[in-house]
């Protein structure tokens, strides 16, 4: 009769409420979490951490079924997306409405046949021959209404498949390049999981929408018509009978649901206490095997183990039961009207053929009635999909009302200065009522009495001035959460000021149109991972239109070039997805080459050499000594190894600047530098 | 291999067996049902003829119905036989199959773990596990369904008619062929269409990990033609691999249609011909058996697509179950005990595996006396975890020995060595539970003042009192609930409570600050830790300049050994470690 829930689907479906029900409690947590930004993180704990968070949340995202807020909305713009595809669309409604009345038409062609056979068997003096050229062609009907209902399925179903796929690429591109414009602090304020998630299972649960549950609702509401009517119109008494039976039988569903709900729930706590279980004593086998604890170790497993095969048992047998009792109630109700429905032929009401047919369709009486019902929970599903691409799409792009441009200058023939693509010194063209201006590119940078807060309330920066003239090195030193990476932040305006101002070469960086004034710096950051593509390409990264021989000469400056070469394929060593082919301080000498690759008059080194020994790290100070000079370069550091030779290093606390000076005179000052520099060489 | 899995299902072999019987019973009562059908249109084509009384085709009629709900009645207590067969018997299996793997995995030495990598062998143990006792549920209930529904079917449809079930002479192949060549053709595109989609997120994790480095090289329009590029590889992709499987579903259709004509068709001529004793109910039963016959096929090739998927997961377990312990102390004589905490290494080489030329310690020759504060230093990647590795045998030396207390490490079982041994790694790991008994792990019969004095030593009384519930807190997940230095702590008082004759600590204060590092070196250095043989690999020279012996390693070499006096002096590589970290302090 109906189709309904197996076992496996309704336990599935029992998980799914109660992960919903802990999503909605988890909720606010996860919005208080946000609003601290893991600024000193390692790399790796920060990949830990994430990978972890990926893992639940796909979990989650996977039983998820919010609720969309504005379903209307989430349509008309949904719609949109479907917009280029009108035609096709067209094409395939009208299919989907012929194959289905096609297919139902052809398997009533059963009815005549099975009646000629009937009663050319009772004739008394029956003609064979005009009977079975009577049923032939019914047969002929038959086949071919079967094979359009078929073929048309093939194209429908062929080009639905062109549409959601294309309609999928289609978002992608879009969501893709709108996060691209996004600022930093949207990025800052997710895990990357929760923004991958968006691209593969949001998007393509729309896309399930279209390519799937669109052509579903409409057969399904084809055929429960047509297969409605025809029983009410064959016998209205039979179906009210299997009415009846098809309410009961959900109300069994209903009931059983219910009552092993629990039975479920504490199943897969359990299993999630034996995976918790395998987690935390794998990760930590070297740990079992130093103190010889493998003994309690299996004890502890096998306790848990056998609880939840317990548990299970208990579970799989009420829900193993399901079945048996859904097709118990099917047969024994398809016995009712067999039986039933003979009485009727016999008291004339119905003929034979009818009744075979009947038998049929009542069947998959409730088939399609069931996947309407299917239908509407993917729907909401993917409309609340849709929607949190949409809220995406909605978040504003980083603002840039900066009108200073970045220009290279060449004199011509005259001695006049003008604009070059690729050579000559870089230069700042301001925009003047009379004319452009021009302003040579010196890396001076004034950091004016500036406040900073990522979150209203908490100051990470409290009237920070800094002065960095072109050609020196400037280094911030200070405990977590100083600020140290703020400042940077506010230099290349990933954030914006609260108060003060930034003052490049003269010119309010406010002006400053973003790409440009980010081009005119080069950043080397902590994080060690890599792009995924071979090392020459991450190289050229920094400079995209770069010789192998710059690619060389970075990597050398670098110190990275001796590595690479003993790597198989040298520079075109894939960088694994996974990343670990590349150690971490190999990645960051990578990340350096990138940066010495790109040339720019102001470089910005935080925490580029965190995971290089101190050896390796001298040494690439003495190949970055060779690019820095006429450049200024900002240098954040734990290891106060790596700032010595500053010419001025500012020692940041709370968000203030407590001291400033060079090396020797912190030391002779006898602050807190000196504190850090003689009681430990790193803080921590 | 599938031999040691149904092993497993010891216990559980007879349940295994009666659910196919079940499944049989049940499949007779719903073959008995189209049957029933038939009967009840034959009679009434009886009436129609006239052949029949009225009052006795009440009665026929009547019984059929009790027949019916009898053998519904029947379905229902078979039903629950075999699902609770079925439950007892998988949960079972896999709680078998679980806590074997486990087992397993516990008797792994570290060289094994390496291989296997760790997060390989949690997903092992927790989503093959999975599918395998997925696999092996269906398989006893659904599965074995489909082929007793296609014999019997089958059976039964040949009793109705010979001529008319010579059609599925046609319909089994040509079923068997369309899937075949489907999965033939879909399965190289579905593995391109995987490839293609790691590659997609590769690039989208890239750029939103690299989202500093995309902004501050302004190259946003080089991600987006990057990604344009792997998002239209991954639609065509996509398509390809999709379009294949579309066939599936039309080609069945056309074959179990073209059945229901030809049996419409053939029967009708053969009931009206009436030769071969075919009936009009018989053959509207023969139509209903067309579906079960063809659609049970479909079943058995599922069967076969699900065989392939848990095959694999079957490999990957076979692949740890086949791990040989590569450390082993099965020759070690039970009865040596550790006497005292003197090293020595003779001639030590080592490499983690066979095939990589480069030896990772090359010739080590080192004695350490019992008692002796030893330091090691060296740049990253130089071996130094490696070399004290060899001393509680978590690896085996691949040439030369290891001698503790005068023995071989090899002579003594490992539970003999380790408990002698306290290794602090550099990667410290707590478990769930009280930090009591976190400590405790290191003794379980340790008495409550033991445990203090052990945190105590390890600077860690202080901070966990601070906590509102002391000693009875409870930590996370690993030990997530506390900070890293915290952790470091907590792992000494681990290592120290256990009184061992030496003691390893491999970087394990680098996340604890210097007033405390020299706390726990002043505890080490009472009377009570006297005895104990101290090694200590650091990258600080601070941590180890007072040690009796500093050991410099150098790419897998002893470059110089002897006091921070004597190196500063002699060894170059120290002098440049020791620059590089504290020139400021020289020029005072």
């Amino acid at each position: 009769m109906s189709k309904l829930p197996t076992e496996n689907e309704m336990e599935k479906d029992i998980v799914k409420k109660e992960k919903t029900k802990k999503k909605l409690f988890s909720s606010k947590k996860a919005k208080e979490e946000k609003k601290t930004i893991p600024e000193n993180e390692t790399a790796e704990e920060k990949e830990k951490r994430e990978k972890a968070e990926e893992e639940k949340k796909k979990k989650a995202d996977a039983k998820k079924k919010t609720k969309p807020k504005d379903m209307k909305q989430a349509t008309k713009r949904l719609l949109n997306y479907l917009k280029d595809f009108k035609g096709l669309i067209v094409i395939v409604c009208i299919s989907v409405v012929l194959t289905t009345v096609t297919g139902f038409v052809a398997s009533l062609a059963m009815m005549p046949v099975i009646n000629t056979i009937a009663e050319t068997v009772v004739a008394e003096n029956p003609d064979v021959s005009a009977a079975l050229a009577n049923i032939s062609k019914w047969l002929i009907v038959m086949a071919v209404g079967f094979i359009f209902s078929s073929t048309l399925n093939l194209i429908y179903t062929r080009i639905m498949l062109y549409v959601s796929s294309k309609t999928l690429a289609n978002m992608r591109r879009d969501l893709f390049n709108h996060i691209q414009t996004l600022p930093l602090s949207f990025f800052d304020s997710r895990k990357t999981g929760e923004i991958m998630s968006r691209f593969t299972n949001d998007i393509s649960r729309v896309s399930d929408l279209v390519s799937n549950t669109l052509p579903t609702l409409i057969t399904s509401t084809i055929s429960a018509v047509l297969t409605i009517g025809f029983m009410i119109i064959a016998s209205w008494k039979l179906t009210l009978t299997i009415t009846v039976a098809v309410v009961l039988m959900f109300m069994t569903v209903i009931l059983i649901t219910k009552k092993c709900s629990p039975l479920f729930k504490e199943q897969q706590k359990a299993i999630g206490e034996v995976n918790g279980y395998i987690e935390e004593y794998i990760r930590g086998i070297k740990n079992v095997k130093l103190f010889c604890h493998e003994e309690r170790t299996k004890d502890g497993f096998s306790e848990l183990n056998e609880k939840y095969r317990k548990i299970g048992v208990r579970a799989n047998i009420i829900g193993g039961f399901m079945s048996p009792l859904m097709s118990m109630i099917t047969r024994v109700n398809y016995a009712i009207v067999v039986i039933l429905g003979a009485r009727i032929v016999m008291g004339g009401g119905m003929d034979i053929g009818t009744l075979t047919a009947y038998l049929d369709k009542s069947k998959s009486y409730g088939t399609p009635i069931a996947q309407i019902a299917s239908c509407y929970s993917t729907l909401v599903s993917a409309m609340a999909g849709a929607e949190r691409v949409f809220e995406i799409l909605d978040t504003p792009s980083e603002t840039d009302e900066g009108k200073v441009t970045l220009v290279r200058l060449i004199k011509n023939a005259l001695g006049e200065e003008e604009e070059s693509k690729n050579e000559g010194d870089f230069a700042w063209k301001v925009p003047a009522e009379d004319g452009n201006k021009y302003v040579p590119l010196k890396g001076d940078i004034k950091v004016k009495d500036v406040t900073f807060s990522y979150v209203e309330g908490t100051e990470v920066l409290k009237n920070v001035s800094v002065t960095a003239e072109s050609g020196t090195k400037v280094a911030f030193v200070g405990s977590t959460g100083a600020g140290k990476t703020t400042i940077t932040n506010l230099i290349n305006r990933f954030y914006e000021t609260d108060n003060g101002t930034i003052i490049y070469d003269g010119i309010d960086i406010k002006d400053i149109k973003k790409a440009d004034l980010r081009k005119s710096m080069a950043m080397v950051l902590q994080d060690t991972r890599l792009f995924v593509g071979t090392i020459a390409e991450n190289i050229r990264y920094g400079k995209l239109d770069a010789t192998d021989e710059e690619v060389i000469e970075a990597a050398k400056i670098a110190n990275a070039h001796s590595f690479i070469e003993r790597l198989p394929d040298g520079y075109e060593t894939e960088v694994r997805s996974d990343g670990n082919n590349i150690s971490m301080g190999q990645a960051q000498l990578i990340n350096i080459a990138r940066a010495a690759i790109a040339k720019a008059p102001v470089l910005i080194l935080d925490e580029a050499t965190s995971s290089v020994d101190t050896r390796t790290e001298r040494l690439i100070e003495v190949g970055m000594d060779s690019i820095m000079e006429e450049r200024t370069v900002f240098v954040i550091a734990h290891r106060l190894s790596t700032v010595r030779n500053s010419e001025r290093i500012i020692v940041l606390e709370k968000g203030e600047i407590i001291e400033e000076g060079n090396h020797q005179s912190l030391i002779d000052l006898g602050g807190k530098y000196y504190q850090l520099y003689t009681g430990t060489f790193e803080m921590k | 291999m599938l031999k040691r899995f149904l092993e497993y299902t010891k216990g559980y072999r007879i349940l295994t067996v009666i659910c196919p019987i079940m499944i049989y019973l049940d499949v007779v009562v719903e073959l008995k049902i189209p049957k029933v059908m038939g009967q009840v249109t034959d009679i009434l084509i009886g009436i129609k003829s006239g052949s029949a009384v009225a009052d006795d085709i009440t009665r026929q009629l009547t019984e059929k119905l009790l027949e019916m709900l009898l053998l519904c009645a029947a379905t229902l207590i078979i039903g629950y036989i075999a699902s609770r067969c079925s439950a007892i018997a998988s949960m079972g299996f896999g709680a078998n199959l679980r806590r074997e793997l486990f087992y397993k995995i516990q008797s792994l030495s570290f060289e094994n773990i390496d291989k296997l990598k760790i997060s390989t062998l949690i997903t092992r143990m927790t989503s093959d596990v999975s599918m395998i006792q997925n696999t092996y549920k269906n398989t006893i209930v659904t599965f074995i369904k489909g082929p007793i529904m296609l014999v019997t079917a089958l059976m039964y449809a040949i009793e109705i008619s010979k001529e008319l079930s010579s059609m599925f002479y046609v319909a089994l192949p040509s079923i068997i062929i369309i899937l075949v060549i489907m999965g033939y053709m879909a399965v190289p595109a579905f593995k391109k269409m995987l490839k293609t989609t790691d590659r997609f997120n590769g690039v989208l994790r890239g750029n939103i990990n690299g989202i500093r480095v995309v902004k501050s090289f302004v190259r946003e329009d080089h991600e987006k033609e990057k990604f344009e590029k792997v998002n239209n590889e991954v639609l065509k992709m996509n398509i390809r691999a999709q379009s294949l499987v579309l066939y599936i579903t039309p080609a069945i259709m056309v074959v179990v249609y073209g059945c229901m004509v030809f049996a419409f068709w053939r029967g009708s001529s053969l009931i009206l011909e009436g030769e071969s004793g075919l009936t009009t109910g018989q053959m509207s039963t023969f139509v209903a058996f067309i579906s079960q016959v063809l659609s049970s096929l479909m079943t058995v090739l599922l069967v076969f697509v699900s065989m392939f998927v848990s095959k694999a997961s079957i490999e990957r377990l076979g692949e740890i179950f086949n791990q040989e312990p590569a450390v082993s102390d099965k020759d070690a004589d039970e009865s040596l005990k550790v006497e005292k905490g003197s090293i020595e290494f003779r001639n030590v080489t080592f490499k983690y595996n066979e095939t990589v030329e480069k030896n990772i310690l090359e010739n080590i020759n080192l004695k350490i006396n019992a008692g002796e504060t030893v330091g090691i230093i060296g740049s990253t990647g130089s071996a130094k975890s490696t070399l004290i590795q060899l001393i509680p045998r978590l690896y085996d030396v691949t040439e030369g020995e290891v001698l503790v207390g005068g023995r071989n490490v090899k002579d003594y079982t490992f539970e003999n060595l380790r408990n002698e041994i306290s290794v602090v790694l550099q990667y410290n790991m707590l478990f769930s539970g009280t930090i009591m008994e976190n400590i405790r792990w290191g003794r379980p019969d340790a008495t409550d003042e033991e445990v203090f004095a052990a945190a105590k030593d390890a600077q860690a009384h202080d901070f966990i009192i601070d906590f509102e519930k002391g000693y009875d807190t409870e930590l996370g997940q690993g030990g997530s609930t506390v900070s890293g230095g915290q952790r470091q702590r907590i792992c000494i008082a681990r290592a120290l409570l256990k009184k061992p004759k030496i003691l390893i600590l491999d970087d394990s204060t680098s996340a604890v600050d210097t007033a405390t590092d020299a706390g726990i070196k002043k505890a080490l250095r009472s009377e009570s830790y006297k005895d104990i043989t101290k090694i200590i690999i650091a990258q600080r020279i601070t941590s180890i300049m007072d040690a009796d012996r500093i050991i410099v390693i150098e790419d897998g070499k002893i470059e110089a050994v002897g006091t921070h006096d004597e190196l500063k002096k002699n060894s170059e590589v120290y002098r440049e470690i020791f620059v590089s970290q504290q020139e400021g302090v020289l020029a005072q």
